[in-house]
């Protein structure tokens, strides 16, 4: 009966997906386009001198034997997030078409409403994750180009975790996003609003640079963003955990403990949304 | 007869403070077309959307299918099926996918629910229409479908709010009759929104006309057609003398004299015994009769008077146009 209906929301989504992929390309175009450009020419290890030697650049990259291996990480994340801020365009225009009308009027449980939009679009948003990963990995083999380098003794859990950590993670930016789909009264509010988090998501995370290069401030804010927690475990994982603080175990508990979170507010949000009355 | 709506008090206050609904009492027998006739404004979709539980009241007491709206607001949504007021189908979805969406929403099994689908698709005369998407749909096969979805699971009870509006005449004529058709084929019970004299009169069992979030008639066409007295004598007259509307005030039996751009609009209790007086007035007045016509009492006429917006030269409503 619930799957019926968790089914019913999911599958309508995906045949209108099918029918306009257009999100889905622009967003992760943004992803690919900074792993591509922004990663293959900030050569980190060129800037210092040969003396240093690479055991001082994988310690600061916390065991990324280079910087293209730790950035393609942060990528793979941010691609995630890049997409979880479209999640909210499918209610938004469902709201303004009429069908949301027509879909609450039905018996439908309310929360199984939510359901079927939280999973089409968090399986939307976990794809470029992949993506991206298995892109960064195959430049590999493209001559001059530098790929994806990971540890020998990468093995099933470890790809369990970093797939646990995916998820997690789309789960809770889907879920934000959409809230701000199902309340926001146009267009403009809710782009503005994606536009504007954006680019603080990924700055606020130690996707792209080290977190102990940063200011203390911005550390502690950084230890705080979900995308944080999943690179971390991501990282931990292809790496090697020598130079973590916790655990990846920790970490997921952590991003866990802000899916839930998010999960639970936007489930609140929309179910108001619900009994809006314009 | 059973009772299948019914409501008491019930009022709704919107957020930014509006008084949309102001005690309203009625009740809706089962098996009848009830039709909610108002202007716009009036508060008719917003009685709907409460006793659909797509909006919360603010007071009273719903009782829908034996199932109060304050206790259980999702039952309620298994015996109804809802025509909304604006189209509320996916444009990017076929005709059919549609109908599949709000099957799988209403826990129908998808073998119960593609019979049904092309039982309601043949019987709307969609079938060829049927896998095309709703984009390329008519407004009177949009319409249709939104009838097709509201009847899916079917229910109790259907609420139209307006499902005529922006309809060509042909299309309501069509629409029309399958409503009627399919009363009295399923013996469903049916509450109608309208603004439209005419389709409350050809449709409705029973009509309550709500103005200003209050319900001020309620019955049968008939009977509210005749509350209101007597007819309308409509003249037009050359060379009358300034008092001419003063001296037809004094034959005896006319109740009342508006002139209206170049007609008098004179009302009466009866037209047949009034009118010679009233032509003999004009001979005496040396005025020129031009033109005579009497206007029975109508429905629009009822409607005008007890909404008190008086009468208006043959019995137009300002109806179509009045914002609020
Ligand atoms: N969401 C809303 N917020 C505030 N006022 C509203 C809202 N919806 C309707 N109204 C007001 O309530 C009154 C009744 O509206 P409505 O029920 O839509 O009338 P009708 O369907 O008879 O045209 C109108 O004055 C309208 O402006
Ligand atoms: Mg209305």
């Amino acid at each position: 009966m619930i799957f019926n209906e968790i089914g019913a929301v999911s599958k309508r989504l995906f045949i209108k997906w099918k029918r306009s992929p257009m999100f889905m390309v622009s967003g992760f175009l943004g992803p690919l386009l900074y792993l591509v450009l922004f990663g293959q020419a900030f050569n980190l290890s060129a800037l210092l001198p040969n003396s240093v030697g690479n055991e001082y650049i994988t310690s600061s990259l916390l065991g990324a034997p280079n910087y293209f291996s730790y950035f393609a990480i942060g990528m793979v994340a941010f691609s995630s997030v890049s997409i979880a801020i479209f999640s909210g365009v499918n209610p938004l225009f469902d709201r303004t078409s009429g069908i949301m009308k027509r879909t609450i009027g039905t018996p439908a449980d309310r929360s199984s409403i939510f359901a079927g939009y939280l999973l089409f679009q968090t399986i939307l948003t976990m794809i470029p994750a992949f993506l991206v990963l298995v892109i960064s990995y195959g430049l590999n083999y493209i001559p001059g180009l530098s790929g994806l380098t990971i540890s020998d003794s990468v093995g099933i859990l470890n790809l369990a975790e970093i797939f646990v950590a995916i998820v997690l993670l789309s789960l809770s930016f889907t879920s934000l996003f959409l809230a701000f789909g199902f309340i926001s009264k146009d267009n403009n509010a809710y782009f503005g609003l994606t536009a504007l988090l954006q680019l603080p998501i990924l700055l606020t995370s130690n996707a792209m640079y080290p977190q102990s290069t940063m200011p203390t401030w911005l550390q502690s804010i950084v230890s705080l963003n979900p995308v944080t927690m999943a690179v971390n475990v991501v990282r931990e994982n292809m790496f090697g955990g020598m130079l973590y603080t916790y655990s990846p175990a920790i970490y997921l508990a952590e991003l866990a403990t802000w899916s839930l979170a998010l999960i639970i507010l936007a489930l609140f949000i929309v179910r108001r949304s619900f009994y809006s009355e314009n | 007869m059973n009772v299948i709506i019914e409501a008491k008090g019930l009022t709704k206050e919107y957020k930014d403070g509006k008084e949309a609904l102001r005690g309203l009492d009625f009740t809706v027998e089962e098996g009848k077309i009830f039709g909610l006739l108002g202007l716009n404004g009036a508060g008719k979709t917003t009685t709907m959307s409460i006793l659909t539980t797509m909006i919360r009241k603010t007071q009273g007491k719903v009782i829908v299918d034996e199932i109060d709206l304050d206790e259980n607001p999702n039952e309620i949504r298994k015996n109804i099926g809802i025509v909304f007021q604006e189209s509320t189908s996916d444009n990017q979805l076929t005709g059919r996918e549609n109908l599949q969406y709000i099957a799988g929403l209403s826990g129908m099994s998808s073998q119960t629910a593609d019979q049904k689908i092309n039982e309601l698709f043949e019987k709307m005369g969609l079938k060829e229409s049927a896998d095309i998407l709703v984009k390329r749909y008519s407004g009177g096969m949009k319409r249709k479908l939104e009838l097709a979805v509201a009847m899916l699971q079917n229910p109790r009870i259907i609420f139209l709010d307006e499902p005529t509006l922006q309809l060509d005449p042909a299309s309501r004529a069509e629409f029309w009759n399958y409503i009627k058709k399919l009363k009295e084929r399923t013996g469903i019970t049916i509450f109608l929104n309208t603004h439209y004299l005419d389709e409350a009169e050809k449709l409705c069992d029973v009509i309550a006309i709500i103005d200003q979030g209050r319900i001020i008639a309620k019955g049968p066409p008939d009977i509210i057609k005749n509350t209101v007295k007597g007819d309308i004598i409509k003249v037009k007259v050359e060379n009358e003398t300034p008092s001419f509307n003063k001296i037809i005030q004094d034959v005896h039996g006319v109740l009342e004299v508006v002139k209206s751009n170049s007609y008098y609009l004179i009302k009466c209790e009866n037209s047949n015994q009034v009118a010679p007086s009233v032509v003999l007035k004009i001979k005496e007045n040396n005025a020129v009769l031009q033109e005579l016509s009497v206007i029975r009492p109508s429905l629009e006429q009822a409607f005008l008077e007890i909404t008190g917006r008086g009468y208006t030269e043959n019995g137009k409503t300002n109806s179509d146009g009045d914002e609020n």
